[in-house]
């Protein structure tokens, strides 16, 4: 007979895929995201008696964005040191998308949005690739909601600016 | 609403994060303005790039091994520490213990009285995401599914094929909820996957949304059975897979 799983394996073990594509984007490396998700599962589980059972993913990324940015500034001050860049507005937003959809594959989305700042790249992947709401998004960035609804603004604006220049930098390569 | 009340707004529009009030204004001024049109339209294309563009391989398995034997290892640790504790100290931790739980059962008693549909639906979702519960019969096709289903429980629920809408069905499973075996049918969209469990009702209801653990929960009667769908899809997209489960119904 299997023993049944435990309270905290059975709530917070669904949330494994997001828990990992959220630490793959702040560290930008497969391996060290890894070993950050382990490290936060074994935090998340010593706290676990002061969960209150509110939102138990939005928990589980509380905790795993924090011992990453406690990694980076550890490990990669410069990641954190990051200004956004204001002036990239204006670059691309008036080149078409149609023109982007039919030309930015996953190579280039994921070499764009890995040149994003660390708090852009947190709001995207959280909103596009794992659907959370803006209020799920502002308990896990600890920050308020009108906060996140314009950092999302400008992570998206930024991030279509940066996709038309790896397409550019691509197709120079190609000439 | 003009344009300049639009744009600030339009985001929060096309992220379903706005009022139904604001979100119909938007859609009143969008449809008389090719501007604001063209800006949607653009931001629409944006999101569908990162969304299909963003590679989502999820966890590797190895990964899941790992947090399983850490786990192991410190609940072990965690019993082999405690005879170390002296008797007094014991006897303290275990009053804490007891106060710290009694506090701790309020908000999860009162939850549960709530809503205790919507406490065990999520229960039952996040179980079926456990390796290899997710379905008994896994299959696309709803002429496989539906009987399959008709055997198992003494009504046969609507199976559709919602694939072309962007949630192919996965398949069936028997559950149970509210002290009977109901059927559970699983849609997927993207790596999410939708519960909708479906049960004979004798009373239509309207349709409720509600939240819990990072799960959306909507339930509503019609033509004779209740459904209660369940997943971490968005809201907005969700709405989208019930309204296609109702219309298609």
């Amino acid at each position: 007979m299997q023993t049944p799983p435990a309270p905290f394996e059975q709530l917070m073990l669904p949330h494994l895929d997001s828990a990992y594509h959220l630490a793959r984007w702040l560290v930008r490396n497969e391996h060290d995201a890894q070993d950050r998700v382990q490290e936060a599962y074994l935090r998340a589980f010593r706290f676990f008696p002061q969960f209150r059972g509110v939102d138990g993913r939005a928990w589980l990324l509380t905790i795993v964005r924090n011992v990453c940015y406690s990694w980076l500034r550890r490990n990669r001050a410069e990641d954190l040191g990051e200004t956004f860049d204001e002036a990239v507005h204006s670059v691309a937003l008036e080149s078409t998308v149609d023109e982007h959809a039919r030309r930015a594959d996953a190579e280039v989305l994921t070499r764009a949005l890995e040149q994003m700042p660390v708090l852009f790249r947190e709001v995207i992947v959280l909103r596009e690739l794992e659907g959370l709401s803006y209020k799920e998004i502002a308990v896990v960035a600890e920050v308020p909601i009108g906060t996140i609804m314009s950092r999302l603004a400008r992570a998206r604006r930024q991030l279509q600016a940066e996709v038309a220049k790896q397409l550019k930098i691509f197709s120079d390569h190609e000439l | 609403m003009n344009c300049d009340e639009t744009r600030p707004l339009l985001e929060a529009y096309l992220d379903g994060e706005l009022d139904l009030v604001h979100s119909l204004a938007i859609e009143q001024h969008v449809e008389t303005c090719p501007e604001c049109r063209r800006v949607r339209k653009q931001q629409e294309a944006l999101r569908a790039v990162i969304r299909e563009g963003l590679p989502r391989g999820g966890a590797p398995p190895k990964l899941a091994a790992r947090i399983r034997a850490d786990l192991r290892r410190e609940s072990g640790a965690a019993v082999a520490r405690s005879p170390v504790l002296s008797f007094d100290w014991r006897w303290l931790a275990a009053a804490a213990a007891v106060i710290v739980g009694l506090a701790m059962l309020r908000p999860v008693w009162q939850r549960s009285r709530l809503n205790p549909l919507v406490a065990e639906a999520v229960a039952n979702h996040v179980r079926s995401l456990l390796p290899g519960h997710l379905t008994d019969v896994a299959s696309t096709d709803r002429h496989t599914v539906k009987p399959w289903v008709a055997q198992r429980v003494d009504y046969s629920p609507p199976v559709q094929d919602l694939a072309a809408s962007g949630f192919p069905l996965l398949g069936a499973r028997l559950d149970y909820l509210e002290h009977r075996n109901v059927a559970a049918l699983v849609y997927t969209c993207r790596e999410h996957r939708i519960n909708v469990f479906v049960a004979p009702s004798s009373a239509d209801e309207a349709e409720r949304w509600i939240s819990q653990d990072g799960f959306h929960v909507a339930t509503w009667s019609h033509g004779g059975m209740r459904y209660v769908v369940v997943s971490d899809l968005a809201v907005p997209e969700l709405q989208g897979f019930t309204r296609q489960l109702r219309e298609a119904d």
